[in-house]
């Protein structure tokens, strides 16, 4: 199967403070891989390096069996890999509809574009009711689908997602990660995703890899990690005496309570 | 009544260049979040280009040099000293755009001289007489290309992909970064357009009056009154700033004294940055993400 992302041996720093050390993983085409770790362990800076939005500087990435020492973050994105970041971080006083246009800016394909903006209709029905309503009066769930649903505009071969389910209700969670698993399904797409929801991540993944100081310390099929003593002891939960500088995120999955609308 | 309507039709026309001058302000400032005083003297260095060009072309095409000539001294300003010290933060930016005037200043000087320069308006002809005040048919030249201006900025950030990326990388730059605009290329265009249109209104003018090398510092902080009274942010509130200042100018011009119309300007403006800093807009634009 096709290798749609190969990172090999990355570095990275923060003026002198280094924040990765020789970090290596890989996603095959249609693969679901995920990385967890606690706070501080460098994988949203990982996302951002794969993007380009902090520049690579040691290290080799590939995309699609390119590689991309010298692309532009709009290089990566042409090439079919983007960002889903942290925080949702769309376009606040834009309205919803212009930030899915603005989803599609490398493309520049209108034709292209007004189809997939349905397709994300489709699958967020909430956004099509709320197209020409401005993003940032949102709720947070809402703004999630948002920029999954910009971020496929792009037409992605390969898509980043750095902790989707943060500050989102259990529900809210599972739905992104239901669409998430869709999208895998219909268009083939290779799924990077950053959580510290190790349950849901680990729930939806192929493989996945645990990080921590800016390492990877083992990886495995979902299985194996949801096996492993360490994972098991420092993410879900299963002693009472975690590692003492683990932040082991969300705590083992919650009876939900919350509806969908609930979603902060 | 006479009076009152030629003040407010001079104001017009006036203002019309504080505005265009001041929506230069609005359109870097939304992209990057600095503020370029450097912008009159951006403007004159158009303006300056016209008079050159108006030797050998008509003066609607010496104009459209002068557009061309602001557009390039803008961008040329914002490769050569902005972008080199991208990462020094906005103040620093903002403090080297005063010298960038001085030196567009000096530049101009040199090669122009101290004396001032005119050149043929657009139509030939004596003033129109409105309702019994009189305008220079040129002046309605200059309202009409900073309305077009407007306009066509308006329509360009609201209906083009370019306008609305243009936009976006205002709100969030990182968000752009991610979903591809490139911020350099979206720099160059705002100071593309600022340059161009603070040069195109400012050369329609320059056959009414005539236009100095030392033009600038004083058409820049009219500008800059009027970037504040539009918010830092709404290009149309701008140029009604725009037309507020210079009629201010003229009603103390006539009123109290032509020698003290700027000093009571620029009284107005600490006056309106204690009460209004929102200027005409809603609500103050804190801060850009």
């Amino acid at each position: 199967m096709t290798k749609m992302l190969e990172v090999s041996k990355v570095n990275y720093s923060y003026g002198r403070a280094q924040v990765l050390y020789d970090v290596s993983f890989e996603a095959a085409e249609g693969e679901i891989v995920t990385i967890i770790g606690p706070n501080g362990a460098g994988k949203s800076t990982l996302l951002n390096v794969v993007a380009r939005s902090h520049k690579l500087r040691r290290g080799n990435i590939r995309i699609a069996e390119r590689g991309t020492e010298k692309l532009s973050q709009a290089g990566i994105v042409k090439l079919g890999c983007v960002l889903v970041p942290e925080g949702r971080q769309v376009f606040s006083s834009l309205t919803v509809h212009d930030n899915l246009v603005l989803g599609g800016y490398v493309s520049r394909r209108s034709g292209t574009a007004k189809a997939t903006i349905e397709r994300v209709f489709d699958i967020f029905p909430r956004l099509a009711e709320r197209s020409n309503q401005l993003a940032g009066t949102l709720s947070g769930g809402e703004q999630q689908m948002l920029a999954i649903g910009r971020a496929m505009l792009s037409r992605p071969k390969v898509m980043l997602l750095d902790e989707p389910s943060l500050g989102l209700a259990p529900q809210m969670t599972a739905r992104i990660m239901e669409v998430l698993g869709e999208l895998r399904r219909e268009s083939g797409l290779t799924i990077v995703l950053v959580e510290q929801n190790a349950h849901a991540a680990l729930g939806l993944a192929d493989r996945g890899y645990l990080m921590s100081g800016g390492r990877v310390l083992t990886s495995g099929t979902s299985a194996e990690l949801k096996a492993d003593k360490m994972v098991q002891q420092v993410y879900l939960g299963a002693s009472a005496d975690p590692a003492p500088d683990a932040n082991p995120g969300l705590a083992p999955e919650q009876p939900s309570t919350a509806l969908p609308s609930e979603a902060k | 009544m006479e009076v009152a309507l030629q003040l407010v039709l001079s104001a017009l026309a006036v203002g019309a260049i504080y505005g265009s001058m001041g929506i230069g302000y609005v359109v870097i400032h939304r992209m990057t979040g600095m503020v370029n005083f450097a912008q009159g003297d951006i403007a004159v260095a158009g303006a300056f280009g016209a008079v050159v060009a108006s030797a050998v072309l008509p003066p609607l095409a010496a104009i459209g040099v002068g557009a061309l000539t602001g557009a390039v001294a803008s961008v040329l300003m914002y490769h050569l000293a902005i972008f080199p010290l991208r990462k020094q933060g906005l103040l620093v930016q903002t403090i080297v755009t005063l010298g960038v005037g001085i030196v567009i200043r000096s530049i101009l000087q040199l090669i122009f001289g101290t004396g001032p320069r005119q050149f043929d308006p657009i139509t030939a002809g004596g003033p129109v007489n409105v309702f019994g005040a009189s305008l220079p048919q040129q002046a309605f030249w200059v309202i009409g290309i900073a309305l077009i201006a407007y306009v066509a900025l308006a329509l360009f950030f609201e209906r083009t992909l370019t306008g609305k990326a243009l936009s976006a990388c205002a709100v969030n730059s990182y968000a752009a970064g991610v979903v591809g605009i490139n911020l350099t290329f979206m720099a160059t265009v705002a100071f593309a357009l600022s340059g161009a249109v603070a040069g195109a209104v400012l050369a329609t003018q320059v056959p009414t009056s005539f236009i100095t090398v030392g033009a600038g510092f004083a058409l820049g902080l009219k500008g800059f009154i009027a970037a504040i009274l539009g918010g830092f942010d709404k290009i149309g509130l701008t140029l009604a700033g725009g037309f507020l200042i210079a009629l201010v100018e003229n009603v103390a011009s006539r009123s109290i004294s032509t020698a003290h119309s700027e000093t009571i300007l620029f009284v107005l403006l600490i006056a309106l940055l204690i009460l209004r800093p929102q200027g005409l807009t809603r609500k103050l634009v804190v801060e850009r993400v």
